[in-house]
């Protein structure tokens, strides 16, 4: 009981006695040269982290950009044939040997140019042949006249379900192929590195 | 006006509100008036710099008590390595500057119970200080520490068993 009461005595006795210590003030200057030292401070920036949060936003998108446009890019350009074909060259197939959905529009004799568009009445989900459901204005699609008999061929034959040598090339390419011809390797001549002369000479 | 224009003045006044609080936990530590004035002033400075995350009143003192008390710590153990280094003699625990009116004995009492608050870990002496600063508003000191109020009460019931072990053993030596 004397050692409790002892004990409060000692702590409300330290509490005194760390109270009084603590009960002073700063000078009256203290403020004042708080003020100077902030003053002398940049000025508090809030949220600093926008603008940073803000240009990687911007290069985020730009990189998206740039990476998406190129790709949709790379996609031919499709729509429904609603003209009836014009004049073309070397023309040997009849009008249905053409795919549905697919047309060509000639534009000049070197080569044609096969524009495809979104055909509404084809049947299809996805892939070349099918329809399309969107309109992508890239370049057309420049194909070699021969390349285009190839393919009528190839699509004339599927409808037709015969075989065909499909992989007989046309005429003009295999005109204009040549047999490669042998490889001549040159032998090798090794010749003796030459001593060292003298004294004279510099390495 | 910008936004940043409108944190000026709010500092200005949690300056005002908490300059004497600053102040006395820096003094509690190092019991230097312009060690104490130098310390609380950095500690200002710095919160200034993080101002804009600081404008709640509650937020504001609880991070300036914090950092006031880690940047007196730092200053007392540089004196002390600056100190040893330079082999001056310099008494372990600075009472605070006892007044004409206290006496000897009073004087060494304080000596005793500064060398024991010194002694005691960081989680009990803030709290033991802060506690005295603050007139015991338990409240108070637990929104400055961000504690329940639950742990600032064990902190400073296990604060004071320490001091009162150490003080008894004082006083008993003096009685012998």
């Amino acid at each position: 009981m004397a050692d409790e009461r002892t004990d409060e005595m000692t702590s409300s006795a330290i509490e005194r006695e760390i109270a009084q210590a603590l009960a002073v003030d700063p000078s009256p200057e203290f403020v004042a040269r708080v003020r100077m030292r902030v003053a002398s401070e940049p000025a508090p920036r809030r949220g600093w982290w926008m603008p940073v949060l803000v240009g990687a936003t911007a290069i985020t998108a730009a990189v998206t950009i740039a990476v998406v446009a190129p790709w949709r890019g790379s996609q031919v350009q499709l729509k429904p044939d609603s003209t009836t074909s014009t004049e073309t060259r070397d023309t040997t197939l009849p009008a249905d040997a053409v795919a549905p959905g697919f047309g060509r529009t000639k534009t000049s004799q070197a080569e044609t140019r096969v524009r495809l568009k979104p055909d509404p009445t084809a049947v299809g989900s996805q892939g070349v042949g099918s329809g399309f459901s969107r309109t992508v204005t890239e370049p057309e699609v420049l194909v070699p006249q021969a390349e285009i008999e190839m393919y009528r061929r190839l699509i004339a034959s599927v409808n037709a379900l015969e075989p065909v040598a499909l992989l007989e090339p046309p005429r003009e390419f295999a005109a204009d192929l040549e047999p490669p011809s042998e490889l001549t390797i040159d032998p090798i001549k090794i010749e003796p590195i030459p001593p060292p002369s003298g004294e004279g000479e510099r390495r | 006006m910008s936004v940043d224009d409108h944190l000026e003045p709010e500092f200005e006044t949690r300056l005002v509100e908490s300059s004497t609080l600053a102040f006395r936990i820096a003094y509690s530590v190092l019991r230097h008036r312009q060690d104490a004035e130098d310390v609380a002033q950095e500690a200002f400075a710095k919160a200034y710099r993080s101002f804009h995350q600081l404008r709640d009143r509650d937020r504001f003192r609880a991070w300036l008590a914090r950092m006031t008390f880690r940047l007196a710590i730092d200053r007392q153990r540089m004196n002390r390595r600056r100190a040893a280094r330079e082999q001056v003699e310099q008494v372990v625990s600075n009472p605070p500057q006892p007044t004409v009116e206290q006496s000897a004995e009073a004087e060494e009492r304080s000596v005793h119970l500064w060398r024991a608050i010194d002694a005691l870990p960081d989680k009990l002496r803030v709290v033991t200080v802060l506690a005295a600063i603050e007139g015991h508003d338990l409240a108070e000191v637990s929104r400055l520490l961000a504690l329940p109020v639950g742990t600032v009460k064990w902190r400073l019931f296990a604060a004071r068993k320490e001091l009162q072990e150490k003080l008894r053993w004082l006083m008993n030596e003096r009685t012998k």
